[in-house]
Order: C-alpha cells, then sequence, then structure tokens
C-alpha cells in the first residue's frame, strides 16, 4: 500500500502521537493466554451451571414416585446436556472459522460468519429446541396422570398446547433472524457480481 | 508457534504496525475500549502469522486482520450504528458532526467512521495509500467503480474541509 500520498492521504499517515501502542512478544503471549483463560472459564461457569441445573431437575423429579415424571426428568436433564455440547461445539467451530478466516478479505470473512449464523439459526429445532422437547412431553404427561380425573387430560394438554405456543415463537423468532441475515448475504453476493 | 511466526509478527509490526493503530481509532472511539481493541488485533494477527503463506503482501494481511477484527469488533458492540451511504456529497449531518471537533484528523476519522461497506473500507484504503486496483480486488468491484468513489470521496471532502464557517451549529 504505497503511493504517493495526496493532501488527505498525508493527513491520515502522519504519525499521531502515542496511538501506536507496542506490544512485545512476551506481552503478546501473556494476552493471548489471558483470552484463552478467560474463554476456558467462560466455559466451566456454563457447564457449572448446566449440571447444577440438571441435577436439580432429576432432583425435583425423583421427589415425586411416579416413574414417568422421574423418566422425564431425566430426559429433560439429558436434553440440556444435548444442548449444552451443541452450544460449545457451535462455539468451538465459531471461533475456529473467525481464526481460519481472518486474514481473507473482509466481504468473505463477513459472508462465512453470516452463513454459520443464519445455519445455527435456521436449524434450531434440530439442536437447541428439538432435543428439549420429548424429556418435556414426558415430564408433563407424568405429572397430568398423577392430577385428579377430571382436569389432568385438560391441564395436561394445556400445558403442552402453550410449550408448543412458545417453542414454535421460538423457531419463529430465529427464522425471521436467519431471514435477515440471508437478506445481509444476499446483498454481499449481489455487490458481488 | 513458531519462530517464524514471531519473526513475521515483528517484522509486520515495524513496518504496519500503525495501520492497526489507525483502523482501531476509526471502529472504536472510545479510548479504553479502542485499546482492548487495539490489543486484540495484535493478538489475532500474531497467531494468524502462524500460517501466513505469502498469499498477498505482509501489509495487505495485516489489513485483513486488523479491518476484520476491528469490523467484528463494531458489530458486536454496535456503537457506529447506523453508517452511512457515501453519496456525491457526504451527508450533512455526519459533516457537521465531524466539524464538532476542532483537529482536521479527527474530523476525516468522523466521516469514514459513519461510513457504511463497502465505502468504509473503499476510503480506508484510499486513504492508507492503496491504488484503485488492489481496492477493488479487495471489496469485489470495478476498479473503475472504485475510483469513481474516490473522486466523489475526495471531492466532497475536500469542498468540506475547506468552509467549515459555512456550518451552522444547531
Amino acid at each position: 500500500m504505497s503511493n504517493a500520498p495526496d493532501e488527505l492521504q498525508a493527513m491520515w499517515l502522519a504519525p499521531s502521537g502515542n496511538e501506536e501502542e507496542r506490544m512485545t512478544l512476551a506481552e503478546i503471549r501473556d494476552r493471548a493466554n489471558r483470552i484463552d483463560a478467560r474463554v476456558a472459564r467462560r466455559n466451566r461457569i456454563e457447564y457449572i451451571a448446566g449440571g447444577a441445573a440438571a441435577a436439580a431437575y432429576v432432583a425435583i423429579g425423583f421427589l415425586s414416585e411416579s416413574p414417568i415424571v422421574r423418566l422425564g426428568a431425566i430426559m429433560c436433564a439429558l436434553g440440556g446436556f444435548v444442548v449444552m455440547w451443541q452450544l460449545h461445539r457451535q462455539a468451538r467451530s465459531a471461533s475456529r472459522e473467525e481464526y481460519e478466516h481472518v486474514a481473507d478479505r473482509w466481504i468473505d470473512f463477513h459472508r462465512a460468519m453470516l452463513v454459520r449464523q443464519r445455519d445455527a439459526l435456521r436449524s434450531i429445532w434440530s439442536w437447541y429446541l428439538g432435543p428439549l422437547v420429548p424429556g418435556l412431553i414426558v415430564f408433563t404427561v407424568g405429572i397430568g396422570e398423577g392430577l385428579p380425573a377430571p382436569v389432568g387430560v385438560p391441564t395436561t394438554i394445556g400445558v403442552l398446547v402453550i410449550i408448543g405456543v412458545i417453542f414454535q415463537a421460538i423457531a419463529r423468532l430465529n427464522r425471521k433472524a436467519a431471514a435477515r441475515l440471508q437478506a445481509e448475504i444476499d446483498l454481499l453476493d449481489g455487490s458481488q457480481g | 508457534m513458531t519462530v517464524e511466526q514471531d519473526d513475521h509478527y515483528l517484522e509486520a509490526t515495524k513496518d504496519h504496525g500503525a495501520i492497526l493503530a489507525r483502523l482501531a481509532r476509526v471502529f472504536e472511539a472510545n479510548p479504553d475500549l479502542r485499546r482492548d481493541l487495539l490489543q486484540d488485533m495484535h493478538v489475532a494477527l500474531w497467531r494468524s502469522l502462524a500460517r501466513f503463506d505469502h498469499r498477498c503482501a505482509l501489509s495487505t494481511w495485516v489489513y485483513r486482520v486488523g479491518y476484520n477484527v476491528a469490523a467484528s469488533h463494531a458489530a458486536r458492540e454496535r456503537r457506529i450504528q447506523p453508517g452511512i451511504a457515501l453519496d456525491e456529497n457526504l451527508p450533512a449531518a455526519s459533516v457537521a458532526a465531524a466539524i464538532e471537533v476542532s483537529d482536521g484528523l479527527e474530523r476525516l476519522y468522523e466521516i469514514v467512521r459513519q461510513l457504511e461497506p463497502p465505502d468504509r473500507q473503499i476510503m480506508l484504503m484510499y486513504l492508507e495509500g492503496a491504488d484503485a486496483r488492489l481496492i477493488a480486488e479487495e471489496v469485489n468491484l470495478q476498479s473503475g467503480a472504485v475510483a469513481t468513489r474516490i473522486h466523489r470521496f475526495k471531492a466532497a471532502l475536500t469542498q468540506k474541509f475547506q468552509e467549515p464557517a459555512d456550518v451552522q451549529r444547531p
């Protein structure tokens, strides 16, 4: 990047005091290690919180004598673990992709990031909502089975409908977000034509 | 982590480190956050240089890493929203905002900060001294289109710099 500078370029390229902060290799490694440690700490906290939530769910489930409720609690906990694992997998994939593309042209780098985010949002049922559904259904049916006959079935159906509506709303929001990202991708692709 | 990586990093920052500082200044107005961003850019550059393959000039590599890290930071922070499109004339509002600051260089940063991609990238690369062909490759536009945008930018900017007294403050 070196042509004879015009007036604007000369102003832009002129040294501007202490803006250029040099880092030694030791400082670079130290900061890189601190970034990695921060990510690892955040992951640990998420795993501990997720594990505690799953344990609490199972414990609450086992307060019931109903085998269906117990099974539902275990399935919910397993579903939660699947979601946590998927979140972890996607975070790792995102940081690996960012590392691999960071020296690409911005248009390619940005597109790769948008495509990854769009795909994650589009597939929300398979990695986020879906794994929770079986456990929630079994758990709700188990609870409903313990209710008195006149209210048990309608209550169970009502709760399942509410869960279904909430999940559909979450999915719809994600689809809308994915559509916005797709529009941005289309814009990038159009500008490349 | 190799000796070659360290050598590339030292060479890159010695010759082109100022590019990172300027990019950080464009994408982050807050001095404290800017310092953090700049350090993140240096770490990303150092890490990336483990696989520097000479597919492009070192200066271009440094620029790309810096730009991508800074643009991602800006997208996360949402501090540069909304941007403006580069028209035949820079919008008066953005120029008026820029005129608020006294220093000409600060005005320039303020205006570039508010541009939208790909205009921001085109102007940044132009200001860094890249030729229209290289800029066109980076943003996937025709060289002629890039040259036209640069011409408009320079004309509008030069005019605005010459008549700061005409800008009415609210």
